[in-house]
């Protein structure tokens, strides 16, 4: 008996063909008859009808790139198109699937510049695929440049409500929204909508991103989240600091009362008036863009924390680091121990500490990057998140109740850093080697020598780069700490 | 009592019998759900019609090298997500896998039935890596397939999936 490699079961042979790229795909489905139609499945498992310059795994790619603005020289073919191109390929597209329905369904993803989307030959498109779409992106135009007068452009409200079908499997919903700056044919015609409704029931989202937010935008998202209650992530993200809103904002009350919500990303003041209302979601992870976190040193500072009793990582933006800056860090992987200095926690810190009693992390990140990798998929390890990030604070407690019955707290907290280099518009800032020691036992401070010897009699190890809350100690440790 | 010496019998289709720890056959989810229906029955071997001793010598091998790993996650319910992972083959595996073709198959078809995601995981990849860079004629070649489309027939596949080329 032998087998043979039609022989595997097609489970398997699907699994094998998944780890192929589209060129050997394409190639595998032209050798037989019995592969060709698995082969298939999986090429158009993958497409991505991105335009969009920055997503790679572009099927469609060195097509609509070359389409990619219709007013601009395209920077890698310079080639000049016609503003008519691109919905022609859009139009050839819907005329393929409409050939191949078996092919419809696995079009899961599509990320496409907005100017180019809000056309009748999207329209149809999204009208083929709308039941099994699974991703949308909607990005401002690559380059500054606005539509020509000749070209009608569709609202939002206008593709989306005209659709016969609706959008029952779209799970993540990334909208850029054109400001005047990023494409100047304005935010207004756009998403107008006379009557308030703008998208079709989607019972399936659970992923909303926005990277410019402002007040215009509040009913697009306010439409999203009155017709779902299954939602975990949000990202309202307003690097102009444009979106104040106060606490009876409708939009902010929807936010507070959103049961599933474990991933929030907005600015401290949205983020203060939704901390006004009586609840908060149970957050997880909240990403915080706040322009008093600064490149400056030290990590840990009273504003650091904003007040959320549920979550476990915070990251923290400061103005700066939003596009401006570039910044680079290397592990010093020649670190041993503690360092000298172990400071007192202020009482400040150690209050709002206290009340987040499930926070373990704050990360000082550069950019967003980091965070969406794992939006809509699952959460990374603290060790894994930090490596990446590299600058943070990491946070741990301990605790044990005495034989008189009171409770003994023991924090300590770390924030350190790669060798780092931050570049603004205005200054360098060059950190290196920092790393920084906060302990406190029932409001006392522990000194280094204790610390040390905490650490060896319990076994754990001094270089720990993970958090953690309520950790024991055996009780030896806490003899050591008690003594001081 | 339940600790990891603990034993269990495993029975080929070529009828040999295997004495194994049992934190080793846990790394077969078939095997544990087994193990657990079965459960105190001491001694009782569990039979495994589609697995030869030569192939299942080899997986345990396997298994016994990755024994201390945490076991996978059992619901794999975004598989989309999942797909999109691509790691590279850790070194020892990428040595103990190096086998002759049809071993690679049997072995894969083992990890399927045993269902041992990992092992299957490893086995796919090495085979999409032979696959990878080939023409259709030579993927042919490689697994010696019989070509049953005429010249127009491949042109036409060719010309459905250009969409697909990058």
């Amino acid at each position: 008996m032998s087998t043979h490699f039609t022989d595997l079961p097609t489970q398997v042979l699907l699994a094998i063909a998944s780890h192929l790229d589209r060129l050997s795909l394409v190639n595998l489905a032209i050798t037989c008859s019995s592969l060709q139609p698995i082969a298939e499945e999986v090429v158009w498992s993958q497409l991505d009808l991105s335009i969009h310059p920055s997503t790679r795994h572009s099927i469609v790619k060195n097509r609509i790139l070359r389409i990619q603005d219709a007013h601009a020289w395209q920077s890698d073919s310079h080639q000049y198109m016609s503003p008519a191109s691109y919905g022609t390929i859009m139009q050839d597209l819907t005329n393929h699937l409409q050939a191949h329905p078996s092919w419809i369904r696995s079009v899961r993803r599509i990320s496409v510049d907005i100017d180019k989307l809000l056309c009748e030959p999207f329209r149809y498109l999204l009208q083929l695929i709308s039941p099994t779409l699974k991703s949308l992106e909607l990005f401002p135009p690559a380059f500054a440049f606005g539509p020509s007068r000749s070209q009608s452009f569709l609202t939002i409200a206008q593709v989306f409500l005209s659709l016969n079908t609706q959008l029952t499997s779209l799970r993540h919903l990334e909208i850029t929204p054109a400001s005047a700056h990023a494409g100047g044919w304005g935010r207004k015609p756009l998403f107008e909508q006379p009557d308030g409704r703008i998208w079709p029931a989607m019972r399936c989202l659970i992923s909303i991103e926005v990277d410019e937010m402002y007040a215009q935008m509040e009913d697009i998202i306010t439409s999203l989240l009155q017709d779902s209650d299954e939602i975990t992530h949000i990202a309202l993200r307003d690097p102009g600091g444009c979106w104040r809103p106060s606490p009876n904002d409708p939009l902010i009350g929807l936010l507070a009362s959103q049961k599933k919500l474990e991933y929030l990303s907005m600015n401290i003041d949205p983020f203060t008036a939704l901390n006004q209302v009586d609840s908060l979601p149970p957050l997880k992870v909240l990403s915080i863009t706040d322009k008093n976190v600064k490149y400056n040193l030290p990590l840990l500072q009273p504003y650091t924390i904003p007040e959320c009793d549920t979550m476990t990582t915070l990251y923290l933006y400061g103005y700066p680091t939003l596009a401006q800056g570039t910044t680079s860090f290397a592990w010093d992987e020649e670190y041993q121990g503690l360092p000298p200095l172990i400071r007192p926690i202020p009482s400040s810190i150690l209050a709002r500490i206290r009340q987040s009693k499930n926070l373990r992390l704050i990360l000082f990140a550069t950019d967003h990057v980091d965070e969406l990798n794992y939006v809509g998929r699952e959460y990374r390890s603290d060790q894994e998140t930090f490596k990446t990030i590299g600058r943070g604070v990491l946070i741990r407690t301990y605790t044990t109740t005495d034989r008189y019955g009171k409770v003994n707290t023991f924090t300590h907290c770390r924030s350190y850093s790669a060798h780092h280099t931050h570049v603004s518009n205005a200054q360098v800032y060059h950190a290196e080697n920092v790393w920084e020691e906060y302990t406190d036992l029932n409001g006392e401070h522990v000194s280094a020598s204790v610390l040390g010897e905490v650490y060896r009699v319990s076994g754990e190890e001094e270089m720990w780069i993970e958090g953690g809350r309520d950790l024991q100690l055996p009780e030896q440790a806490w003899d050591v700490l008690r003594k001081g | 009592m339940s600790d990891n010496k603990q034993k269990v019998i495993l029975q080929t289709s070529d009828d040999e019998q295997f004495t194994v720890e049992k934190i080793v056959a846990e790394r077969s989810a078939m095997i544990k759900s087994m193990m657990e229906d079965l459960g105190e029955q001491e001694g009782q071997a569990i039979p495994l019609p589609n697995v030869s001793s030569s192939v299942l010598t080899k997986i345990l091998e396997y298994c016994d090298h990755h024994k201390n790993e945490p076991l996978p996650a059992a619901d794999s319910s975004d598989a989309d997500d999942s797909r999109r992972k691509t790691s590279e083959i850790g070194e020892w595996d990428a040595r103990w896998i190096q086998v002759d073709q049809e071993m690679l198959f049997e072995i894969i078809l083992a990890a399927n039935y045993l269902d041992i995601k990992p092992l299957l995981d490893v086995g796919c990849k090495t085979v999409a890596n032979m696959i990878k860079g080939k023409t259709p004629e030579e993927i042919r070649k490689l697994f010696n397939i019989t070509n049953d489309f005429t010249p127009e027939e491949e042109e036409q596949i060719r010309k459905e999936n250009e969409w697909a080329e990058e």
